[in-house]
């Protein structure tokens, strides 16, 4: 039998004409011919997407494009990535436990599976995902939303963890005695870990708090018995952070990155972070800070060893503050970021440092006395990507909703107040990601939001930058702003320069704004690697307690 | 400016400017390794005169470029289908040779070509069912109907 030219074209070039191709034309392709299909099916099935840009839940996820769940060995054994985007109510739990286990079980027969995402929001996760690490021996990377576990059955999820992790991201955390046991069994197992993201609800996790977001639990999780009987008695939420998470991570594990959020940081947390090798440390709406776990935080930071290319510090800590630490130390904190700052200045793309409740680290905290445009010029990132989480009751709008909400213009808090003022000095190109932005993109409904959409990124851009002034004889290094949503729709802006005034040594600049060919500088503002490298959060803002952004 | 010599398959002899040679990376390292222009031709056992011509036209045209970008899996390089106006015309042959000029792109090691002639590819079957890409590229079906319906309902999500 004689082949066409296409089949025969050896395996690298039909994966490089099929990385050319979507996955329709994809799945055209595979449906020609066996040999076809032997080329094109690894590709078309490599990476499993499910997700809902509407929050569909997830049985009707599973009626509209389930058939996936019904794969047979073969298919099974070409997926290596698997992602679960939706949402999962309560009452789906058992539901979508059945409908994935058989799925999950042949992939791990298969061995193939190197990533799962299950990134279902507001539901309990299905016990066989807990355990898919287990039973795929392969698997590298698993990403969960842990959400309420409160339906998981008691021992589900004793056995679960994976060998072979190594980036595990638990999110979506409540501060449920179930949900700790899981995180202890993930990282015990996971003896290649190298990076660990733990990001817990926002709650004051005492009584009140946790009665709220846990419905019946009525009782702080360190009281409750399972954990009592494994980890002996304790009294704070505190030490069920370090008996669960922070000692098993210092004994085991000592990962490269370590993303943290909304956590009690105890001194146990230096151990966790090997000064010679941590390369990403990111701690948010740190939580219950001592003034020993706080003198600890900083102590670690000046411990850390160069190469270090994330540090991430935001403090809850309403007390935080210079007079108290100077009670301690000879030295402000300002001054240990100044350092810290100085030290990774070869390494560093992102440096986000801030007590929430205060306005702010400005420069001149930083460099008292000194010459701090020039310096911070130095010494800080070039490029930094902001993404901003808007509120949908204070701020985001929705767009596509029936109707848009009246001024929705100007209701998104972003501002250069939400921006430490020491990263315009120096930047390039500012990526604003509101990520709550909800686009329409249904043919029928684009074309009438386009231009509301283009309006309120340019008035985004406006607000933002109308905020800003820099005071300097050099102009202001931003010379684009990116809004929007990075895949979806984005406008690019070139910002330019004039002097409003002559201030004596100062200038006071003003932006002149101007939208660019979009598709001519996307290319290049894409290529730029610290999108790649962190294209979630990167720069933190600045806000009270009252308007909870976070990445 | 030197010359050399290049030697296709069927033992045609082609005199070629060495900076246009070397837009083959396989051409380059081995001039590289012999260190000097050499004498003797260069044997390019895998293509024969009528492609290797083609392939010497598309680098004298694009012997000014710019080297490729090292990151090879950069999205926009990756993901865009647009192919230059004369690289367009380049490719208006018959498949035989379009399928000749990726193979020996790929054998010669000249990325910019290999996806031109990809991309030329990939939108060739853009936007086609099963059959129609059948037709375009004398494929035969040999799938029994219960494979076939099989695949279908596997392939049923991509297709939405």
């Amino acid at each position: 039998m004689s082949y066409s030219k296409l089949e025969s074209l050896p395996v690298e070039i039909s994966v490089q004409i099929s990385s050319l191709l979507k996955r329709r034309d994809l799945c055209s392709l595979a449906r020609c011919s066996r040999i076809l299909n032997a080329h094109y099916a690894p590709e078309l099935y490599s990476t499993i997407v499910t997700k809902s840009d509407r929050g569909t839940q997830y049985r009707a996820l599973i009626r509209r494009n389930g058939g996936f769940l019904h794969y047979t060995q073969d298919v099974c054994s070409y997926i290596k990535s698997l992602i679960f985007m939706s949402e999962c109510p309560r009452n789906e739990h058992e539901f979508a436990d059945e409908t994935m286990y058989p799925l999950l079980n042949r992939i791990s027969r298969s061995g193939s599976l190197r990533l799962l995402h299950w990134n279902m929001t507001h539901g309990t996760v299905p016990t066989c995902v807990l355990q898919a690490g287990s039973f795929s021996k392969g698997l590298v990377t698993l990403s969960i939303d842990l959400g309420n576990p409160i339906q998981l059955a008691r021992g589900t999820y004793q056995n679960i963890g994976c060998q072979s992790i190594r980036k595990l991201s638990l999110r979506n955390i409540y501060n449920h005695p179930k949900n700790f046991l899981i995180i202890y069994n993930f990282v015990i197992t996971a003896e290649s870990l190298s990076h660990l993201e733990l990001q817990f609800v926002p709650s004051r996790t005492e009584f009140g708090a946790l009665q709220q977001t846990l419905g019946s639990e009525d009782h702080p999780p360190f009281e409750d018995e399972e954990i009592q009987a494994q980890f002996g008695a304790m009294s704070s939420l505190r030490e069920l952070f370090r008996a669960t998470i922070y000692a098993p991570l210092s004994r085991l594990h000592r990962p490269y990155s370590i993303a943290i959020q909304y956590a009690p940081v105890t001194e146990d947390l230096a151990l966790c972070a090997d000064s010679q090798k941590i390369r990403d440390l990111s701690l948010r709406f740190c939580t219950d800070l001592g003034e020993t776990d706080l003198q600890c935080s900083l102590q670690l930071f000046r411990s850390l060893r160069p190469g270090l290319e994330t540090l991430v510090f935001i403090s809850l800590c309403k007390e935080f503050s210079l007079e108290r630490l100077n009670d301690q130390e000879s030295r402000s904190p300002y001054c240990i970021y100044a350092d810290v700052i100085n030290k990774h200045s070869g390494s560093l793309k992102n440096i986000a440092l801030h007590e929430s409740a205060g306005t702010g680290i400005e420069r001149e905290q930083l460099y008292p006395g000194d010459s701090i445009v020039a310096r911070a010029k130095a010494l800080l990132p070039a490029q930094v990507s902001l993404s901003v989480k808007t509120d949908i009751t204070q701020a985001g709008p929705i767009l596509g909703a029936p109707a848009l909400p009246p001024n929705f213009d100007r209701r998104i808090e972003f501002s250069a107040e939400d921006i430490s003022s020491f990263s315009f000095s120096t930047l390039e190109i500012l990526h604003v990601v509101p990520h709550n932005w909800a686009f329409i993109t249904e043919m029928r409904l684009a074309q009438e939001y386009d231009f509301s959409i283009d309006l309120l990124l340019k008035n985004a851009a406006n607000d933002l930058i109308r905020n800003y002034r820099q005071f300097g004889t050099a102009s202001p290094a931003l010379s684009y702003l990116v809004i929007g949503v990075k895949g979806e729709k984005e406008l690019v802006f070139r910002v330019r320069w004039t002097p409003r005034s002559d201030r004596g040594d100062y200038y006071e600049w003003e932006p002149l704004l101007s939208v660019e060919n979009q598709e001519r500088y996307m290319a290049t503002l894409q290529g730029c690697s610290i999108f790649e490298l962190y294209p979630r959060v990167l720069f933190e803002p600045t806000h009270g307690v009252n308007r909870p952004f976070k990445g | 400016m030197s010359q050399i010599i290049l030697l296709s398959s069927d033992n045609v002899e082609m005199k070629v400017d060495k900076e246009v040679a070397e837009r083959s990376i396989l051409i380059k390292n081995m001039l590289e390794d012999v260190g000097e222009t050499p004498d003797q031709a260069i044997p390019i056992p895998n293509v024969n005169e009528g492609v290797l011509r083609k392939v010497i036209e598309w680098c004298e045209h694009h012997r000014n470029d710019p080297p490729p970008p090292a990151d090879e899996d950069s999205d926009s390089r990756k993901k865009s289908t647009d192919i230059e106006e004369w690289d367009q015309k380049f490719m208006q042959v018959d498949q035989e040779m379009l399928f000749e000029i990726i193979l020996a792109a790929n054998y010669l090691d000249i990325k910019p070509l290999l996806d031109v002639g990809c991309k030329t590819v990939a939108n060739m079957i853009k936007g086609k069912s099963p059959e129609e890409i059948r037709k375009t590229f004398n494929i035969q079906n040999d799938f029994t109907p219960e494979e076939e319906d099989q695949i279908r309902r596997e392939n049923e999500w991509a297709e939405e």
